[in-house]
């Protein structure tokens, strides 16, 4: 099937079978690795991407329904000013193991923190509690978010 | 692969013909048992774009919520949390953050698996599933919609297209035990309406999730509570009866017991 969609603000054109994971167009057909594959069943978050602005589970969208919609990963965001001050505070807080899981987590940051520049641990908790799924050390990471609320309160 | 994307409800029959077909909304479900290899060669019917299955607005004296609205937008939408609180309750606990952004009502309900949370909420709620296919719309209380574990009324080529609750005073509630307050499958889980005229329960209706082959009332505890003032005492001896109008299973989940244990926890905590 043909679709197009808007990939970090470009246009892509391509043929694909429509029942492919979103997760897997982007890793394997068009070189977004920040995107990762944890459980590839939506309890990881490790592929958590924007689909029109909304933080999502890429392993559970069929290609076929981003066609006309507008899919944002990381690299798409390197340019804006939030994420520079939540990769700060991540790396500030030391809430990076193997760093496997950090671009869904940084995701679901960014997502918050756009639309609530300071949330309450609680709501960072709620925010990323579709991130959190095994390891540990995951009160670094709600520090972290914290941080960056603080950083982007500043910066703007 | 067979992808379909119909122009609008009427024309699903029309498109599958006699074949039996998968319908794509969230996908939240759809999607694991692609990777675990459980579906069979069906064409998908990719319904996620049909304006007419989305909104929630007033209509008629009742609620009505489009088959496509999302577990994120039932959450926050002020007029399900006006009208239907359990129903936002559920919808709000459910998955994640980034699989309410996806999963839709109308794919809770019609999986029809006995720990679906929308389940006991339309219950609770007294709410009329309206159902389509080509041009024959049904209303099917809620009651009567699931027949048994994953199975219900739709008929190939039907599919539900909105609920509608009505709008009464009251209020009501929903509430879950899982493992995990994020991504847990429902062991046990409660949706309860009530209505308190002059200080006693005028009316009260109680729906069990997950303890059972689908959707139970606990209508002894129900009698029992109707009537009577709602203070601690009266709580805590539905609480001891509520164990018993259940039929649940041992399974990986939770055991028979526990269940039993957990309703009476979980109906102390509503109120």
């Amino acid at each position: 099937m043909k679709i197009n969609f808007i990939l970090n603000d470009n246009i892509v054109n391509i043929d694909i079978r429509p029942d492919k994971p979103l997760l897997r167009m982007l890793r394997e057909d068009l070189g977004i690795k920040s995107v990762k594959e944890g459980c590839g069943r939506g309890e990881c978050g490790s592929c958590t991407v924007l689909v029109d602005n909304k933080p999502v589970a890429s392993c559970m969208v069929p290609a076929g329904q981003v066609h006309t919609r507008k899919v944002t990963t990381l690299e798409g965001l390197e340019s804006s000013g939030e994420i520079k001050q939540i990769q700060d505070a991540f790396v500030k807080s030391g809430a990076v193991q193997c760093g496997f899981c950090t671009p869904g987590f940084m995701i679901s940051a960014y997502s918050l923190l756009t639309g609530n520049p300071n949330p309450e641990r609680e709501e960072i908790r709620a925010a990323v509690s579709g991130n959190v799924c095994r390891c540990t050390g995951y009160t670094k990471i709600i520090d972290a978010i914290e941080l960056a609320a603080e950083y982007i309160r500043r910066f703007k | 692969m067979d992808y379909i994307i119909p122009g609008s409800v009427r024309e699903i029959k029309k498109e599958l013909g006699t074949r039996p077909g998968y319908f794509a909304a969230g996908c939240t479900d759809l999607m694991v048992l692609k990777k675990e290899g459980q579906l069979e060669d069906r064409p998908w019917i990719d319904i996620s774009r049909l304006e007419e299955l989305k909104g929630i607005r007033l209509e008629e004296g009742c609620l009505r919520i489009g088959a496509l609205a999302t577990m994120a937008e039932l959450a926050a939408d002020p007029l399900v949390k006006e009208h239907a609180p359990a129903m936002a309750a559920a919808a709000g606990q459910m998955g994640s953050p980034l699989i309410r952004n996806l999963a839709t009502i109308g794919g809770n309900l019609s999986n029809s698996n006995p720990a679906g949370d929308t389940i006991p909420c339309v219950n609770a709620l007294d709410a009329v599933l309206v159902l389509q296919k080509e041009n024959d719309i049904r209303e099917v209380p809620a009651h009567e919609f699931c027949t048994a574990p994953c199975e219900n009324v739709l008929s190939q080529g039907e599919i539900l297209t909105a609920v509608r609750i009505p709008v009464r005073p009251g209020k009501s509630a929903f509430i879950k035990l899982g493992p995990r307050r994020a991504l847990a499958i429902s062991k046990v889980s409660l949706a309860v309406r009530w209505v308190i005229e002059k200080g006693l329960i005028e009316d009260i209706r109680i729906c069990m999730g997950a303890v059972g082959p689908k959707c139970m009332r606990a209508r002894r505890t129900e009698e029992m509570m109707k009537g009577g003032r709602l203070n601690a005492e009266l709580v805590s001896r539905a609480s001891h009866m509520i164990g018993n109008e259940a039929c649940p299973i041992d399974d990986f989940r939770s055991s028979e017991t526990y269940r039993r244990q957990m309703l009476g926890v979980l109906l102390k905590r509503v109120f």
